[in-house]
C-alpha cells in the first residue's frame, strides 16, 4: 500500500510499504480520512524531535483518522462498519490501512461525511478538558487560540451554557468561525488591550475560565492576564517539549488554579472521544463544521495540507485529507 | 395599594394595604406579573399555619414577581428599568412584601431586558433557582441524570440537563401530561412512577448503568429516600424540595451511606447572591439557551388570584405554571 511520513524537518515523501494484516482481536480499517493536528505540526513537523528519529515511521505524523472496515476478526466491529481509530505508537493515518484493536476504534453512525466524524477526535479530546470547568451554566469562558482545538471549547462551552464565551484569535478567518461556533464576543489582541477589553465585558472582573488553546509560549501568561482572581485556567497547548518563562508572580496575585488536560496520557483516552460521536450524533454539537478545507492523498496533497496548516495560510482551520 | 393576603389556611382576601415605601438600596416595583410556586402553596396557602402567620403581609405568598421600577433608592437602578424582584426578607418581620399587590419594595433586583412580555421574563425567578442548583452536578456532558418530580421547577432541571448535553436526561412523575412537557423540553427518558417500577426503569433504559445524578424536585417527605435507593454509587443527589419544617422526614441513613452518594441541599434564594443564578438565567434565555417560558399554561388575571391558587394546589386542568396578570 502507499503510505506517506516525514522525511526530514517539513518534508513528505510517500513509500510502497506492505499492507498490514490484522491480528486476533483487530480489525483491517481502510483508511478515507486524515486530519492534521497542531501537535503534528509544532514537534515533529516542525524538526523539535531529534534528527535519528526521521524518517519517521510510514503514515506519520497523523493520529486525526477515520476510515471502514474491509476486515474484522473481532466480535465487536464488524466489515462495513465505519470507525474513528487512534493509531499505535508506529502507526500513522497518512496510509491506506491501518489495524486496531476495538477499545481504540470507535465505530460512528453509517450517515454522513466520513470527513465530518473524524473532526469528532480532537473535540473528543477538547471533552475531556472542558469536563474541567465542571458546570459553566452562567459563567463567563475566554478561550486563547481559535484553531480546531480552541474552537472546540467554544462549541462546548456556548453549548453548555457559558453566559459569555470570547472568542481570542489573531486570524480574522478564525475569529469568524468563532462566532458560528457560538462565540458570544470574539477578540484580536492585535486590535484592542486584551486586558482592558475583558475588563469591559466583565464589569471589571477578569473571566471565571480561561482556556489556553494557543499553543504559544507566552500563552500561559496571557491567560493569567485575563482570568479574575480565584479563577480557573484549562490548559490544553503543547509546547513540544519546550520550557517557557511564566509570570510567577502575576500567577500568584490572580490565585488561579491551573488545570493542565491532556486526555491522551490517562488511562481512557476514547471515552470522551466516543461521546463526542454521541453528541454530533443526536445533534447536540457538530464538530463537523471545523472542516476549512478538504484535499486528496497524493504526495503533494499532503505536503499542502502541512505547509497550510503550518503557516495557517489560506483561511485554514481545519484539513482533511481523503482517500477514495 | 390593591392587594391580596393569607388570611387562613385556603383563604386569600382582597384588601386595601399601605403604599410601601423604598428604604436606602431598595427600589419600588409596580408589578405587572406574578407567578405561584409550589412552595406557596405546599407551605404557606394550604396548611394550617400557627396563628400568628395569618393574615400574611400583604400580596404574600408570591415571590415571583416582575414589573417596572417607579422609584429608586438604590444607584445601580433608574426609574423605568424592568425587573424581577425577590421579597427582602428579615427574621422578625418576614417577606417585605409579595407579588399579590400593585407594589412591592426590594433591595433584591434583577435587571430584565427592554424587549418580550413580562410574563415570560418572570419564569426566569423559578429556573434561575434551578439553575443554582443543577451547577452541583457539575458537567453535565458525561453524565445519566434522573429528575424525581416534573412541576415546574423538575421540568426546568430536565430543561437545563438537556441543553448542557447529559448523556441521558431521565424525567419522573405520576402525570403523564408532565412526563409530555418532559420530553417537548428535552428528555430523553421519562418514566410514570405510578405504573412503572421506576429503579427497574431506570436500569432497562441506562442499559443497566444507572444514573450519576438524582434531582429531587418531587416536594414529597419520601423524595431523598427514593434519589438514594435510585443513584449510582458515589454519585450526587441534589435536593431542591422543600418539605413541611414541622412534619420530621425519615431518612434511610443506612442506605445512603452504603451509596456514600454527595447529598447537595440547593436553595438559591438562602445563598451569599440570591439573585446572581437568575440573572444568569434572564442573560442565558436572551441568547436563546433555553426558555423557561414554555413552562407557562395558564394565565388569569387580577380577579383570577384565588383560582390560580387552587389549581395550583389541586394539579387541576394540567397546570404547571399559572402566570397572574396583576393589572389585568
Amino acid at each position: 500500500m502507499k503510505a506517506a511520513r516525514l522525511t526530514s524537518p517539513q518534508t513528505f515523501e510517500m513509500v510502497d510499504v506492505e499492507t498490514p494484516t490484522p491480528s486476533d482481536g483487530e480489525v483491517l480499517i481502510k483508511v478515507q480520512a486524515s486530519s492534521v493536528c497542531g501537535s503534528d505540526i509544532h514537534s515533529t513537523y516542525h524538526g523539535l524531535v531529534s534528527e535519528e528519529d526521521y524518517p519517521l515511521p510510514p503514515g506519520r505524523p497523523c493520529h486525526e483518522i477515520a476510515g471502514v472496515v474491509v476486515e474484522s476478526k473481532t466480535d465487536d466491529i464488524n466489515v462495513g462498519q465505519r470507525v474513528v481509530v487512534l493509531p499505535g505508537m508506529t502507526s500513522g493515518g497518512l496510509q491506506e490501512y491501518i489495524t486496531q484493536t476495538p477499545d481504540k476504534a470507535m465505530v460512528v453512525p453509517d450517515w454522513g461525511p466520513i470527513e465530518e466524524w473524524v473532526m469528532c477526535q480532537h473535540s473528543g479530546t477538547v471533552l475531556y478538558s472542558a469536563t474541567k470547568w465542571n458546570n459553566p451554566a452562567g459563567k463567563t469562558i475566554g478561550v486563547l487560540g481559535q484553531g480546531g482545538i480552541g474552537l472546540s471549547f467554544t462549541m462546548l462551552a456556548a453549548a453548555q451554557g457559558a453566559e459569555q464565551v470570547i472568542g481570542i484569535d489573531l486570524v480574522e478567518a478564525r475569529r469568524n468561525k468563532s462566532t458560528e461556533m457560538g462565540a458570544t464576543t470574539t477578540l484580536n489582541p492585535d486590535d484592542v488591550n486584551l486586558i482592558e477589553a475583558v475588563e469591559d465585558l466583565t464589569d471589571g472582573q477578569g473571566l471565571d475560565y480561561v482556556v489556553d488553546a494557543s499553543g504559544a509560549a507566552e500563552g500561559l501568561d496571557t491567560v493569567v492576564s485575563i482570568v479574575k482572581r480565584h479563577g480557573t485556567i484549562i490548559n490544553f497547548s503543547l509546547l513540544g517539549g519546550r520550557s517557557t518563562q511564566f509570570n510567577h508572580t502575576a500567577w500568584m496575585r490572580k490565585a488561579a488554579t491551573i488545570i493542565p488536560t491532556q486526555v491522551a496520557g490517562t488511562d481512557r483516552p476514547t471515552d470522551t472521544i466516543r461521546q463526542m460521536i454521541r453528541m454530533k450524533e443526536v445533534g447536540f454539537v457538530d464538530p463537523g463544521k471545523l472542516v476549512s478545507h478538504k484535499i486528496g492523498f497524493g504526495v503533494d496533497d499532503i505536503q499542502h495540507a502541512y505547509d497550510m496548516y503550518s503557516d495557517q495560510s489560506d483561511g485554514v482551520i481545519k484539513v482533511v485529507m481523503q482517500q477514495e | 395599594m390593591k392587594a391580596v393576603q393569607l388570611t387562613g389556611p385556603r383563604k386569600l382576601e382582597y384588601i386595601d394595604a399601605p403604599d410601601p415605601t423604598p428604604a436606602e438600596g431598595q427600589v419600588l416595583l409596580k408589578i405587572e406579573q406574578a407567578s405561584v410556586c409550589g412552595s406557596d402553596t405546599h407551605l404557606q396557602y394550604e396548611p394550617t399555619l400557627p396563628e400568628e402567620r395569618y393574615p400574611s403581609v400583604p400580596g404574600a405568598p408570591c415571590h415571583e414577581i416582575a414589573g417596572t421600577i417607579v422609584e429608586s433608592r438604590n444607584p445601580d437602578y433608574k426609574v423605568g428599568q424592568r425587573a424581577i424582584v425577590l421579597p427582602d426578607y428579615s427574621p422578625e418581620t418576614g417577606p417585605s412584601g409579595g407579588g399579590l399587590a400593585e407594589y412591592i419594595a426590594s433591595s433584591k433586583i434583577i435587571a430584565l431586558p427592554d424587549h418580550g412580555g413580562l410574563d415570560e421574563w418572570v419564569m426566569c425567578q423559578p429556573s434561575g433557582t434551578v439553575l443554582y442548583s443543577a451547577r452541583q452536578w457539575g458537567n453535565a456532558s458525561d453524565k445519566r441524570i434522573a429528575i424525581l418530580g416534573q412541576g415546574a421547577i423538575g421540568l426546568s432541571f430536565t430543561m437545563i440537563a438537556a441543553a448542557q448535553g447529559a448523556r441521558q436526561v431521565i424525567s419522573i412523575d405520576l402525570e403523564d401530561y408532565r412526563l409530555d412537557k418532559a420530553r417537548e423540553l428535552g428528555a430523553t427518558d421519562t418514566i410514570n412512577a405510578d405504573k412503572e417500577n421506576v429503579a427497574e426503569a431506570i436500569q432497562e433504559m441506562t442499559k443497566g448503568e444507572g444514573v450519576d445524578v438524582v434531582a429531587d424536585a418531587s416536594g414529597d417527605p419520601e423524595g431523598l429516600n427514593q434519589a438514594v435507593s435510585l443513584v449510582n454509587r458515589f454519585g450526587t443527589i441534589v435536593g431542591f424540595s422543600l418539605v413541611s419544617a414541622t412534619e420530621p422526614v425519615v431518612f434511610n441513613h443506612q442506605a445512603w451511606m452504603r451509596k456514600a452518594a454527595n447529598l447537595a441541599p440547593t436553595v438559591s434564594g438562602a445563598s451569599p447572591t440570591p439573585t446572581e443564578a437568575i440573572q444568569k438565567m434572564v442573560a442565558l434565555r436572551e441568547r436563546g439557551w433555553a426558555d423557561p417560558a414554555k413552562l407557562i399554561t395558564h394565565r388569569v388575571g387580577w380577579d383570577g388570584i384565588p383560582d390560580a391558587y387552587e389549581m395550583y394546589a389541586n394539579r387541576s386542568d394540567q397546570v404547571i405554571k399559572v402566570v397572574m396578570d396583576i393589572n389585568g
